[in-house]
This record gives C-alpha cells, structure tokens and sequence, in this order.
C-alpha cells in the first residue's frame, strides 16, 4: 500500500471489513483472491489487524457501587415525578396572594365616581392605569431628593 | 429476564407498580451502565445517559408494545444519548479549548487492570495503550466512536448497527473504515514501539 495507485486500486475500506468479516461471501472471496498476489494489501491488512488486536478488549467492569448508585438516583428520581406536585402550586399561590395583597396596599385607588364596567376590561384597565402611576411615585421621590439637594447647593452657595 | 416474565413485569408496571420497574432497572442497570461507558468512556456520564435512558422508558411505557426487547429498547436509546453527548462534548471542548484529558478523567480508563499478572513494564503498556487509545477515540467523530465501539467491542454486525442509528449500512461501513483510519494514524508511534 506504499504506492498511491495501490490505494485507489485495492479499497482499502474493503480490508476493514475483510478483517471484520463484514464483506459478503462473493466480495470476500474476491478480496481474499486479490490478498493473495499484493504484498502491500496483505502487509496493509496485517498492520491493520495488529493495530485492532492492540487495543484492549476487556469487558467493562462496572463497580457495584456505580449500580446501587443508578439504581437510586433512577428510584428518586421517579418518586419525585410521581409526587403530586404540591410544593410548587402551594408556592406560587402564596406568591400571588403575596403580590396581591401588596398590589391593594400600595396602589389602593382613590374613591372616583367610575363608570360601570365589565370584570375583565376593569381588571384590564387597572393594570395599565397603575403602572404609569407607580412610576409616578417612583419620580417623586427622586424629585423630593432633587429638590434637597437643590436646597443644599442653595444654602451652600449662600453661606 | 425472558420475554414472558418481561411482559408480566410489563403489564404490572403499566398498573402502577413502581417496584415492578425498580426490578427493571435492577436486571438491566449493569448492561446499560457498560454500554454508555464504552461509548463514553466515562463513569459519570454513562451514569447521567443510562438514568436519562430509564426515565425514557419510564415516561413512555404506557406506550411499549413490546415488538422490541427492554433490553433492545435500552440499547438503541442509550446508543442514540451517547451520541448526543458525545456531540455536545466535542462542541463543548472546542469552545473550550479542552483538547487534553483532565488527569481525574484518564484515571477512569486506566483503573482497570489484565487479567494476567503483568511485569511492570506489561502494566506500563496497558496503561499507556489506553492512555493512547482514549486520546485517540476523541479524534473521532460522535458517530464513528459509536460505530466503532459497537462493531469492536460489542461485536454488533453492521447490518444492526445501521438499523439501529437509521442509517445506511453503506454510511455505517465508511464510518467504520474513518474511525480504524484515524486510530491507525492516531496509534502508530505505539503499535511500532510494541512490536
């Protein structure tokens, strides 16, 4: 196989599966034949086949810990997805009765005569009637910081 | 386990009895752990795709029909995640520039000894030759390490692993071919140094 014509001449993927005895029996016998009259695919298949008998062939040994090991993880990991999921819509109902409760204590609307509305659109309404508001007080109280400072460089400036 | 009891464990399963598939994963834990090692060749990973592996099969029982063995069933779904996570690895390690082994992660190939009581030098060689040859599997593709292991190691002929990856036995066979290729170049040095 030292020559490149040789290469493309004698398949080299058909030595690898000759020397797995993955070729059918028509192929076999062919390579078999062709094997018989080229040194450099007989030396090619040989290299081959000490290179593959090199490697270690040894069954896997699994420790028995590494069993006991899946074999809990498999078994929690199936009672936790069995468990009706109770942590969760216990915590996420607490979250929203928290964020409510918030809601109401620190945007409580001021009595205004309103019209009569449907459920959904007076939800819908409130919510986008409170965010501007929020950010409203939010400004506020950067404004009232403003005006201190204002206040201080004013003092400052006079003294 | 034989088909029969195999499809009463089955049946009891389906009813919602967990211990029935506690016994499952029992008889088939050893097997699938080995597979994903070999095609991983890694004890935490193999651990982490042979888990994945029985939650699948815990999450579509209702669904076996039993035209395949469990066995089977973990073998091609175990094959198929460890190509994924081989993928996944070989992305990760470039981006990281993780091209040499971890010392902790050569101790995972070197830990199992000949059968045969070596000299130290023969002890030396085994080491060194799995040293080389896990160096060597990383140079591979996800699916010529598979295809390589499946047809060296586990003697699976072609024709099966095609079936099982949904390939062509013809793409199989190049694969194959590449990976002995690459292995060849990969471990020269030390197939001269041992002969």
């Amino acid at each position: 196989m030292s020559k490149p014509s040789g290469i493309s001449a004698c398949q080299p993927e058909k030595l690898t599966l000759f020397h797995y005895g993955e070729l059918d029996p028509a192929e076999h016998l062919r390579v078999k034949n062709h094997l018989k009259q080229c040194p450099d695919c007989r030396r090619e298949i040989e290299q081959v086949g000490s290179m593959l008998e090199m490697l270690p062939k040894e069954d896997q040994e699994i420790s028995p810990q590494a069993i006991r090991s899946l074999n809990e993880r498999v078994s929690r990991r199936l009672r936790s997805r069995l468990l009706p999921p109770l942590r969760p819509v216990m915590g996420g109902s607490l979250a929203a009765a928290a964020v409510l409760v918030l809601t109401v204590t620190l945007y409580s609307p001021t009595p205004e005569p309103q019209q009569p509305l449907s459920e959904t659109s007076m939800q819908a309404g409130m919510q986008t009637e409170r965010l501007p508001e929020a950010e409203l007080l939010m400004n506020l109280d950067l404004l009232e910081n403003l005006d201190l400072l204002q206040e201080l460089e004013g003092s400052g400036a006079k003294g | 386990m034989d088909s029969c009891s195999e499809k009463t464990l089955l049946a009891r399963i389906r009813n919602g009895d967990d211990s029935g598939f506690e016994a499952l994963v029992v008889t088939h834990s050893p097997r699938t752990l080995a597979l994903a090692r070999r095609l991983t060749g890694n004890e935490e990973d193999a651990e982490d795709i042979s888990q994945d592996a029985f939650l699948r099969l815990h999450r579509h029982i209702g669904d076996f029909r039993g035209d395949s063995s469990v066995a089977t069933w973990l073998y091609r779904t175990v094959t198929r995640l460890a190509i994924d996570h081989l993928r996944r690895r070989k992305i990760r390690d470039r981006i990281f520039f993780f091209s040499n082994r971890s010392e902790d992660e050569d101790a995972d190939i070197v830990d199992s000894a000949p059968a045969s009581t070596p000299s130290p030098a023969d002890h030396y060689f085994a080491g060194e030759i799995r040293n080389r040859l896990e160096l060597a599997m990383k140079r591979l593709s996800a699916r010529q390490r598979v295809i390589f292991t499946l047809r060296h190691y586990e003697e699976m002929p072609l024709r099966d692993i095609a079936e099982m990856l949904d390939l062509g036995e013809g793409t199989v066979k190049s694969h194959l071919h590449r990976a002995v290729r690459i292995l060849r170049k990969e471990l020269k040095e030390l197939q001269e140094e041992s002969s």
